[in-house]
């Protein structure tokens, strides 16, 4: 084995460029592969091993990898968020489910008009909205170097988790429009305030519990992915 | 005819086998480590190699971790719980068909027979 010299890096840099690859995870692990690959080739066997390289590494089978772990990427976040939802309920975290329903229904319950209870709904919107730009801080911070090697390739690099985990970040502020005005649309002759307590003590258990399991899923693939 | 068409349909069990000798790999050793095992008679194409290792994962039969090497990051497979229980399921499924083959091949043959 040995170490590849710059000019030869760059002569990998380029070729991977030319798949205009997006997704981090993908880049990297191709990147790893030409390289792990070349190292263990003398100097005059590298142009040879890197057309050989290239003939198994195509435009049409990098993106098809790259369309199915999109994809993939996608379903294993729903599914993770999911399985920490459950754990949620499982009994050596029952104290903590508790716990969190307990304050938040005191909460509820301590409310007393209109403002109050925006102010309830909003406290788990404003930990998602913070969540939302420390999470796009920490996945450029983990992807300078990528991006920073691979610099000129034209097209953005991204994390294939990025897109899945910040679109739920946002949908639950979006979700809220719904939640706070679709009522005031539809039951425009009903007094709502007797059910104004309830309904926002529920929708604020339901965020919490959304925010928190959605932080653990970020949590776990942060060692996983460029996230 | 090429071996590799041969390895296909026990490539998950190739490499939830080698993820089960060593406790975590990644994808360019994993192809050296069936190379050297077999002398080169078998090499496993990273076209099928990918594909097949991302599948695990989604599966939830493999978990990654990804490390910085050298000036570059890296990505390591290892296998979850599920993943070691399902070594013993799929090389065991392994091992019948590989049975009931050398039968087809040759009905004199029994198993523990050289």
């Amino acid at each position: 084995m040995r170490q590849l010299t710059n000019i030869e890096l760059q002569e990998i840099r380029k070729a991977i460029m030319r798949k205009e690859i997006t997704s981090a995870e993908i880049l990297m692990e191709v990147y790893d592969h030409y390289i792990s690959h070349l190292e263990e080739f003398p100097e005059d066997k590298f142009n040879e091993q890197l057309f050989e390289l290239e003939q198994k590494f195509t435009y049409a089978y990098c993106h098809a990898l790259q369309f199915r772990f999109n994809k993939e990427a996608k379903e294993d976040i729903h599914k993770t968020q999911w399985l920490v939802i459950r754990k949620y309920f499982c009994t050596s975290r029952w104290l903590y489910l508790v716990g969190i329903l307990a304050i938040v229904y005191y909460i509820s319950s301590q409310a007393r008009n209109e403002q109050e209870y925006t102010l309830l709904l909003l406290s788990p919107m404003i930990l998602l909205f913070v969540s939302n730009i420390v999470f796009g801080i920490q996945n450029r911070r983990k992807l300078r170097p990528l991006k920073k090697a691979f610099k000129g390739i034209g097209i953005p690099i991204n994390s294939s988790l990025a897109s899945p985990i910040s679109e739920r970040l946002s949908l639950p502020v979006l979700m809220a429009q719904v939640f706070i005005y679709l009522p005031k649309l539809i039951f425009t002759n009903i007094d709502l305030t007797p059910y104004l307590s309830a309904g926002a003590g529920m929708v604020t258990i339901v965020l919490i519990l959304y925010t928190l399991s959605l932080l653990e899923v970020w949590k776990l693939k942060s060692k996983t992915a460029m996230v | 005819m090429s071996n590799n068409n041969l390895i296909k349909g026990s490539l998950q069990t190739i490499i939830l086998k080698l993820l089960e000798e060593n406790e975590k790999m990644y994808g360019y050793e994993i192809t050296q480590r069936v190379k050297e095992l077999t002398e080169g008679e078998i090499k496993i194409t990273e076209g099928a190699l990918y594909p097949a290792l991302h599948k695990l994962e989604a599966e939830g039969l493999l978990t990654t971790e990804i490390q910085q090497v050298d000036n570059r990051v890296r990505k390591y497979y290892s296998l979850t719980k599920n993943g070691q229980k399902e070594v013993s399921a799929k090389m065991s499924e392994l091992q019948s068909f590989v049975g009931n083959l050398q039968r087809i091949l040759d009905p004199e043959w029994r198993p523990g027979l050289a």
